[in-house]
């Protein structure tokens, strides 16, 4: 992420209506020829994140994306969320542009970032309460919702008291409680040991496969994301990241853990990780 | 979901549930330990203050000097019966009062205003400087040329006295607000009034309460060196006179009573805050 440009130079492309939005159908999250650039505070350079990046989330669709650390894969993700500015290219999601955040999308960021003075269910309904629903009826779609994740019984709990997992399923529990159509998960997963990923992994895909949601996962675990996803788009290492491959994973679902054993799923994990490890900067 | 054991507190075990006679003794010993803390507190002012008296009885000092407990006492019961002792206490507390009501809704404002607002900072953080580097309570002679010698110039200087540091105290806790917690509610869309009531102004609160506690010590000396320098009434006005006058017993009931009031004042801050804490996790005992 160190690759310095110029200032001025910001290759804008004048998109009226993103043709690739209306061939991707409803409901799917396109992402249309998109750099990411930004003014680091400590020299006032520019440096680029990601140089020229292409896919489409369909709908419904658990769409994995993987890269070496620093490639930029988390800017994408706030990019797509709404909460950073792509310097190029075009976004939109359902067929509307993306420029800020809105209530279709919601993240489960990196770090659980639970509000410290509020408890669980306090926590759950944040986002209810931010676009003014009824207090009861918050609460009660928040109960629903901590049930859902595996956390009755704990409503009443301040996050200091949970462990990692657990403060994991409340994060995502808020971000699920305004029914958004798609999720972003920001590496929910990365803070947690071993064990408890895979149960946080399994429990995901428990829950997605009540939900039904599309889904953008980022990770830097290969396996985790041939396990989760439908599909899993490969970065190329920073700076200036492009897109090294797309890996379609067919696995039936639902998935257990035995898959992780098939040597299937072994060659995927492989084929990516030689991708990354080429330093792939093959041009998409 | 063989993780969702929490690191639930250990519920508190009432220590006399089993409390039978025949452990009495033991019982009696987890009672002291248990209020050590206030036991001991105590003990060591019953110390001092015995210390005092004997070392009065004795003449080892000049009582006329040093006065002594006893004495103090009976300055005391004649300051509030008969005495000046409650019209005193009553305009100190207006002073007071007033001043640092002033104080706390200035202060609040000004504080959160200076650390949301950049420009905000960049324009009132000299003079907030200044004036909390300069010596307040000299301005007391010239508070009194504008104000005149009764009230409203000590409630100037309890405000003087006490604003500053809530205004620096809020500032700085809005300033360090967690930015992730930030990102996290404008993802929910939320607007600037509720993200600073949902997110900027609950982190805020330790720097704040440190703000007033610290505005309450600061405000009390500013009304007694206020009461001192020139007024014609309240604690500092007896402080004054009962000094001129040698008066050291009725002076000490003075000094007691403000100090009194600054440490039950602290204490109810103590409790506020325990409350807007409660989420907090305990560190050590």
């Amino acid at each position: 992420m160190s690759e310095v440009i110029e200032a001025n130079h910001r290759p804008v492309r004048d998109v009226s209506a993103t043709a690739a939005s209306t061939q991707a159908g409803p409901g799917a999250l396109v992402i249309d020829h998109v750099g990411i650039t930004f003014t680091a505070r400590r020299d006032n350079k520019r440096y680029r994140a990601i140089k020229d990046v292409s896919f489409t989330v369909r709908e419904n669709e658990f769409c994995c994306v993987v890269g070496p650390s620093g490639c930029g894969k988390s800017s994408l993700l706030l990019a797509v969320a709404g909460l950073v500015p792509a310097s190029h290219g075009e976004m939109s999601f359902d067929g509307n542009r993306i420029v800020s955040p809105e209530r279709d999308r919601a993240v489960v960021f990196q770090s659980a970032s639970l509000l410290p003075w509020r408890t669980v269910i306090a926590n759950v309904s944040y986002g209810l309460e931010m676009m003014k629903v009824p207090r009861r009826e918050a609460r009660e779609r928040s109960r629903a919702i901590v049930e859902l994740v595996g956390l009755k019984g704990f409503e009443g709990h301040y996050p200091h008291e949970l462990s990692g997992g657990m403060q994991q399923r409340v994060n995502l529990a808020r971000a699920l409680v305004a029914d958004p159509q798609l999720l972003l998960m920001d590496e929910p997963f990365a803070a947690l040991d071993a064990q408890t990923r895979e149960v946080m992994q399994a429990e995901l895909l428990r829950i997605w496969g009540q939900m039904r949601k599309s889904v953008m996962f980022v990770t830097h675990q290969i396996d985790e994301a041939v396990f989760l996803g439908d599909r899993v788009i490969v970065l190329s290492k920073g700076p200036g990241t492009t897109i090294a491959d797309i890996v379609e994973v067919n696995f039936p679902r639902p998935r257990s853990e035995e898959v992780k054993r098939t040597p299937e799923f072994l060659a995927l994990v492989d084929r990516i990780w030689n991708c990354i490890r080429s330093g792939a900067t093959a041009q998409n | 979901m063989a993780t969702v054991t929490p690191s639930k507190p250990a519920e508190a075990v009432p220590a006399d549930v089993a409390d039978d006679d025949d452990v009495a003794p033991r019982g009696f010993v987890e009672f002291l330990r248990k209020r050590q803390r206030v036991l001991l507190g105590v003990l060591g002012a019953v110390i001092v203050l015995a210390s005092w008296q004997i070392c009065s009885d004795l003449k080892v000092v000049n009582p006329a000097f040093s006065s002594s407990p006893w004495e103090i006492l009976k300055a005391a019961k004649d300051y509030f019966n008969g005495g000046d002792g409650w019209a005193a206490l009553r305009i100190s507390a207006i002073e007071f009062g007033l001043g640092f009501v002033l104080s706390l809704a200035v202060g609040l404002i000004v504080g959160m205003a200076m650390g949301w607002w950049r420009w905000c900072e960049f324009l009132v953080d000299p003079l907030v400087n200044f004036g909390y580097a300069a010596p307040r309570i000299a301005l007391v002679p010239l508070l009194v040329i504008w104000f005149g010698i009764g009230t409203p110039s000590k409630v100037a200087v309890v405000f003087l006295s006490a604003v500053f540091p809530i205004i620096i105290n809020t500032m700085s806790g809005v300033k360090i607000a967690d930015a992730s917690l930030v990102q996290v509610a404008r993802s929910f869309k939320a607007s600037r009034l509720q993200l600073f009531r949902t997110v900027v102004i609950p982190g805020a609160v330790p720097s704040i309460v440190t703000g007033i506690r610290l505005g309450i010590g600061q405000g009390l000396i500013g009304m007694v060196v206020g009461e001192l320098l020139a007024s014609t009434a309240g604690l500092g006005y007896t402080i004054e006179t009962a000094g001129n006058n040698l008066q050291s017993a009725t002076m000490f009931v003075a000094v007691f009573l403000v100090s009194g009031i600054g440490v039950l004042l602290t204490q109810s801050i103590r409790v506020v805050e325990h409350r807007l804490d409660r989420w907090r996790p305990k560190v050590g005992g």
